[in-house]
């Protein structure tokens, strides 16, 4: 009886695990916090088709220097989220060089500072995670390391 | 070697000095009240002293920089403020209990509010519905507005004309209305069903 018991608790607390995947509903985002490099908080908006998360600074970079170059409507416009988890940053890296220059651009980005935030993400090193969204839940997920292959996928 | 030993304890004594978070502090009101402690404060306002009441022109807190704004929002703006200042005097001046007047005197209330918009997630419980919003489209609105997420948030002080004594105050957020954007733009008829309802939460405050 005992054992029933804790592996029914055990199972319990793996079923309530926020894990984000194919199937999710997208608000399922939101039970994180995000906010923008001016500390304004946000939510994953509803009307997305595309979520693009970085999980470290190599394929954050990437996104930026894409977004750099573009309207900084580019992203909305084309129903696509960009969120960054910094949580693993060292807090003197975020708060003396990260923040400042993030600070400086047009486009938005979403800020996690949640260490547990990419324990409930598919993530692979070295890629962008991208989650596609149809009817308010996550479709499918891929993972892209090139400029060219985010542009397809926003632009899809 | 040298170099990172000497390096430490500058890292450490720049991160003690900044501060320990590495986030930026949030406004988390429209800034025309500092703060939303005691919001229920409302002194018994002695009436034989006080009958009347001078109106402030309303202020547009729009969360749009001066420098920013376009010509057609800073016309809206005023086209709101005008509208609301004018609305709130025709309230004080049919109110039995106050006489409206345009100039300050020793016993006289000063009527001083702010228009303002905010975010709100009403089903969310994490959320803070005083998350101020432009009025207007930014990269941050654009999608509140969409998701149909933007109310106007009216905020209202009675205060003793010269010492600034603080008799009253209150805020209202008109959550039945939802603030859309046409054309990527506020117009001033698409908020004008929220501002009347401001107006009137504001005249049945002041007749309690």
């Amino acid at each position: 009886m005992n054992k029933l018991l804790l592996i029914l608790a055990f199972s319990f607390t793996f079923l309530n695990a926020s894990d984000i995947g194919v199937g999710s509903a997208l608000n399922a985002l939101n039970d994180y916090k995000y906010e923008t490099p001016h500390g304004r908080d946000m939510r994953v908006p509803r009307m997305q088709k595309l979520i693009v998360v970085a999980f470290e600074k190599s394929t954050g970079d990437l996104v930026n220097k894409y977004l750099k170059t573009k309207d900084p409507y580019y992203l909305l416009k084309n129903d696509a989220t960009f969120i960054a988890d910094i949580s693993k940053m060292p807090t003197a890296i975020t708060k003396m060089i990260a923040i400042p220059q993030m600070k400086k651009y047009e486009h938005l980005v979403y800020l996690n500072y949640n260490e547990e935030f990419s324990k409930s993400f598919p993530v692979k090193k070295g890629t962008l995670t991208l989650l596609h969204v149809d009817n308010y839940k996550i479709s499918n997920i891929s993972f892209v390391t090139t400029q060219k292959e985010l542009i397809a996928a926003i632009e899809k | 070697m040298k170099f990172y030993i000497l390096l430490f304890p500058f890292m450490i004594l720049l991160f003690i000095t900044t501060g320990c978070s590495n986030r930026p502090i949030k406004a988390n009101n429209s800034g025309f009240f500092n703060d939303y402690k005691n919001l229920d404060l409302s002194k018994k306002i002695e009436v034989y002293k006080y009958k009347d009441i001078l109106v402030s022109p309303v202020i547009v807190v729009s969360n749009v920089e001066k420098k920013n704004q376009t010509d057609s929002q800073k016309k809206l703006y005023k086209e709101i403020s005008d509208y609301l200042t004018l609305a709130l005097k025709k309230v004080v001046d049919s109110n039995k209990m106050y006489n409206l007047v345009e100039e300050e005197s020793d016993h006289s209330l000063k009527l001083e509010s702010a228009i303002s918009a905010v975010e709100v997630h009403f089903e969310d419980e994490k959320w803070n519905n005083n998350t101020p919003v432009s009025l207007g489209m930014d990269v941050v609105s654009y999608n509140a507005y969409r998701d149909e997420s933007v109310r106007l948030l009216g905020e209202s002080r009675l205060v003793d004309s010269w010492s600034s004594e603080v008799f009253t105050r209150t805020r209202s957020i008109q959550k039945d209305f939802v603030i859309s954007l046409v054309n990527e733009k506020i117009e001033f008829k698409n908020l004008k069903p929220s501002l009347d309802s401001w107006i009137t939460t504001f005249e049945k405050n002041l007749s309690n």
